[in-house]
């Protein structure tokens, strides 16, 4: 059964916000490893994949574990080879797709209901 | 519309009704909480066992043969009390995904959890040179390939330096102890995905993956590059095999009457490649947006498989070649828009490496013999343990590709068609002849070949009918698997004695790069040292080699001069001897030097004068040549 269409926009946005609370925030945060390994495991593929509309939540789920691990190494790989290193730099480039991919999932949803109610 | 699991069963008279008809309702009756319950009730048995065996494991009686004789016989009843649930768990009527998934889960913590949490280091010392080259990464900013091949294919370590830093880890130790776990963990999801393509039942993709982790023993699932990379390929196959696939065309059709000529399938010749969907399935045709996403995933997952090691991509490649040769394949042009992202990586990417090991790059073509030799006969070596260990390796994976083969005819007859499962089981075979990857090819073949094996291979135990299975196959799952695990504890963990660097080797090492210089020359007393894990680019290495006789013939010996000569090499640069436990294990098991031969020559260098003893520890020990001494030899 697959959750309602709010659902993972939602926590993808909300985990890419913890994710820079945790890396740019004030205080140390112990539980930074943690909600960082969630974020670059999970949102930027699941922010992509989404958009697809797979049948089954598991093969959602894995689709978006490995394009998480190839845009975690690719982002940050064409900076290095632009001569731009900089990890702040290549999470904020991953913030951006997951934001983007959520903002996709949402305006999918937003017309896929208008459309329904035509 | 596209269709996928090639294997179309053709019931046999009297077994139909059931294959046909599905898995039996079951009746509510008065066991029905003890065959529902029972097996998570042995689960946790089996957990709660193991976790208190854990204590009684002893390292230091590490052997020739690995971790077999330092196991309690405990760890034996808990695989056994694990193996005999997840086979009921498979025979129940209608077997649960998720009580599946936690056994297997369980086997992969149980298997790959022990030694991490027994030993608390990441185990081999190409896992320290690789969290070296992230450092560097995280150091500098780039990679410079003419200093190392490895940054020619530099993926893997951008990757972890990135996601170290992101996380705020110090160093990598830690994911590096536990990488075999997350890896196998990781394994699992695209395992299930290339398996279900393969059938409709239930249960068989289950016993696949149950019997991979318990057969897998190459071992290439440790901190690595190949390591990442086998689980992309993996997924990219699963993706291929989900949604890609078609009805077989003519030259699938040869196959299947050329199998029909070998009396592997009556009427082969005769009967249909019609194809019935395994699963419902997205038709990537009638949404078009739903095709190309799914290849823009593949091809953003193979570019980091190419950026990421040398030899996988090439392993995908060859999978996708044949797929699409036997046009089981929709995605005609794909081999060739992979074959031109590895040559242009190759050219523009990795060319430093390249142009310096052209020789040693294509010089292994079409010699199968020599590859053989390097692969199987010069692996053959080292103390009697370690040649056990080697020929138990050799003959365990011939017998999962002969009981594979077995396997496939049994099918055959049957009348299931597996074209794309017997293409994914020969495929790695293809790159037999272009390269000898410096003895380890077969066990890479092996690798990439398993999963399709062992479909094969599980079927001779659950023909994958969607029948439930027998007590008799209940019983037989339980027993293999506790079988195959005493196998893998020789095939996979015969060389932990090797592989195992100890916290003492570590603190020794670690004394080295806090007092030497840089610029020092390090020199390792023997192969396997657990170094170049920091400022690796800092310094200067030599080691006394295993492949080098004379090296050999000079610790044999506990010569001096030859030692002398090593740390004299970096003329006047400081020069440091490290000696420790992990180089005593490589010298004995896998070259044969007789037992002792590293404590001699350490009793040797501490007695001699020529030699100041700076650190020492029950592991290892780290030394100067004495200054006087040195002076007199300038």
């Amino acid at each position: 059964m697959s959750a309602p269409v709010w659902v993972w926009p939602t926590l993808i946005i909300a985990s890419a916000g913890a994710a820079a609370l945790a890396r740019w925030g004030p205080a140390e945060d112990p539980a930074r490893p943690l909600v960082e390994a969630w974020f670059l495991l999970v949102c930027p593929g699941m922010a992509l994949v989404r958009l697809l509309r797979l049948p089954e939540p598991a093969t959602e789920l894995l689709l978006a574990v490995a394009l998480s691990l190839a845009l975690d190494a690719l982002l940050p790989g064409t900076m290095l080879y632009l001569g731009l290193w900089s990890p702040a730099g290549g999470l904020l480039a991953l913030t951006g797709v997951s934001l983007a991919g959520a903002c996709l999932q949402l305006a999918a949803a937003g017309a896929g209901r208008m459309r329904e109610s035509d | 519309v596209p269709l996928s699991g090639l294997a179309t069963p053709r019931p046999r008279v009297g077994t139909g009704a059931r294959a046909a008809g599905g898995i039996p309702v079951s009746r509510p009756h008065g066991g029905a909480d003890w065959a529902r319950f029972g097996p998570d009730l042995l689960a946790f048995g089996a957990l709660a066992v193991w976790a208190g065996s854990l204590s009684a494991i002893d390292l230091d009686r590490l052997t020739d043969i690995g971790v077999l004789p330092v196991l309690p016989p405990s760890i034996f009843v808990a695989v056994a009390l694990l193996a005999g649930s997840f086979a009921l768990a498979l025979r129940q009527a209608r077997p649960s995904p998720v009580r599946l998934l936690l056994h297997v889960v369980a086997l992969i913590v149980l298997v790959q959890g022990t030694l991490a949490l027994v030993e608390g280091t990441p185990a081999r010392p190409d896992a320290w040179r690789h969290l070296g080259l992230v450092e560097y990464v995280q150091r500098h900013g780039s990679v410079d390939p003419g200093f190392t091949a490895y940054f020619g294919w530099p993926s893997f370590f951008i990757l972890s330096a990135f996601a170290f830093d992101v996380l705020g880890l110090k160093d990598g130790t830690g994911p590096a102890v536990w990488a075999p776990m997350i890896f196998n963990l990781a394994y699992l999801g695209p395992l299930l995905l290339i398996l279900r393509s393969a059938t409709p039942d239930s249960r068989l993709p289950w016993l696949g993956v149950w019997c991979f982790y318990l057969t897998d023993w190459v071992g290439q699932d440790y901190y690595a590059p190949q390591a990442l990379a086998y689980l992309l390929h993996l997924v990219i196959v699963g993706i291929l095999l989900t949604w890609f696939t078609v009805a077989p065309g003519p030259l699938a059709a040869s196959m299947q009457r050329w199998l029909g000529r070998l009396r592997l399938t009556p009427r082969a010749g005769s009967v249909s490649w019609a194809i019935v969907p395994t699963r419902a399935r997205p038709d990537v045709s009638a949404r078009p947006g739903l095709g190309v996403g799914l290849l823009a995933v593949v091809l953003i997952l193979f570019s980091v498989v190419v950026s990421g090691h040398q030899l996988t991509p090439f392993f995908t490649l060859s999978s996708v070649t044949m797929l699409v040769a036997f046009r089981l394949c929709t995605l005609r042009s794909l081999p060739l828009i992979m074959f031109v992202m590895i040559s242009a990586w190759i050219l523009y990417m990795a060319w430093a490496f390249f142009s310096n090991n052209v020789s040693m790059v294509l010089g292994s073509i079409g010699r199968i013999s020599d590859t053989l030799d390097a692969n199987v006969s010069e692996r053959v070596i080292g103390s009697p343990g370690h040649i056990l260990v080697v020929r138990t390796r050799i003959a365990a994976s011939l017998l999962i590709w002969i009981v594979a083969l077995i396997g496939c005819m049994k099918r055959s007859r049957n009348g299931y068609r597996d074209s794309a499962m017997i293409l994914l089981a020969l495929s790695p075979f293809l790159l037999l002849p272009l390269q000898g990857y410096g003895g380890e090819m077969i066990m890479r073949i092996y690798v990439f070949a398993l999963p399709a094996m062992l479909f094969f291979a599980c079927t001779l135990l659950h023909v994958g009918s969607g029948g439930r299975p027998s007590w008799r196959t209940t019983a037989a799952t339980a027993i293999i698997s506790v079988g195959l695990f005493g196998l893998l504890l020789i095939t996979r963990y015969g060389d932990e004695r090797v592989n195992h660097m100890t916290v003492g080797e570590i603190e020794a090492v670690r004394y080295v790069y806090r007092v030497a210089a840089p610029g020092s020359l390090l020199v390792a007393a023997g192969p396997n040292t657990s170094w170049q894990f920091q400022d690796v680019d800092e310094y200067t290495y030599a080691e006394f080699g295993l492949k080098s006789a004379e090296d050999l013939a000079a610790l044999r010996n506990a010569d001096l001069d030859a030692v002398e000569r090593k740390m004299e090499a970096g003329s006047s640069t400081p020069a440091y001897l490290i000696v420790t436990r992990s180089q005593a294990a490589a010298l004995e098991d896998v070259a044969g030097l007789p037992a002792g031969t590293v404590q001699r020559l350490v009793a040797r260098l501490t007695s001699s004068g020529r030699f100041r003893a700076l650190f020492s520890n029950h592991d290892a020990a780290v030394f100067r040549l004495a200054d006087a001494h040195r002076d007199t030899a300038r």
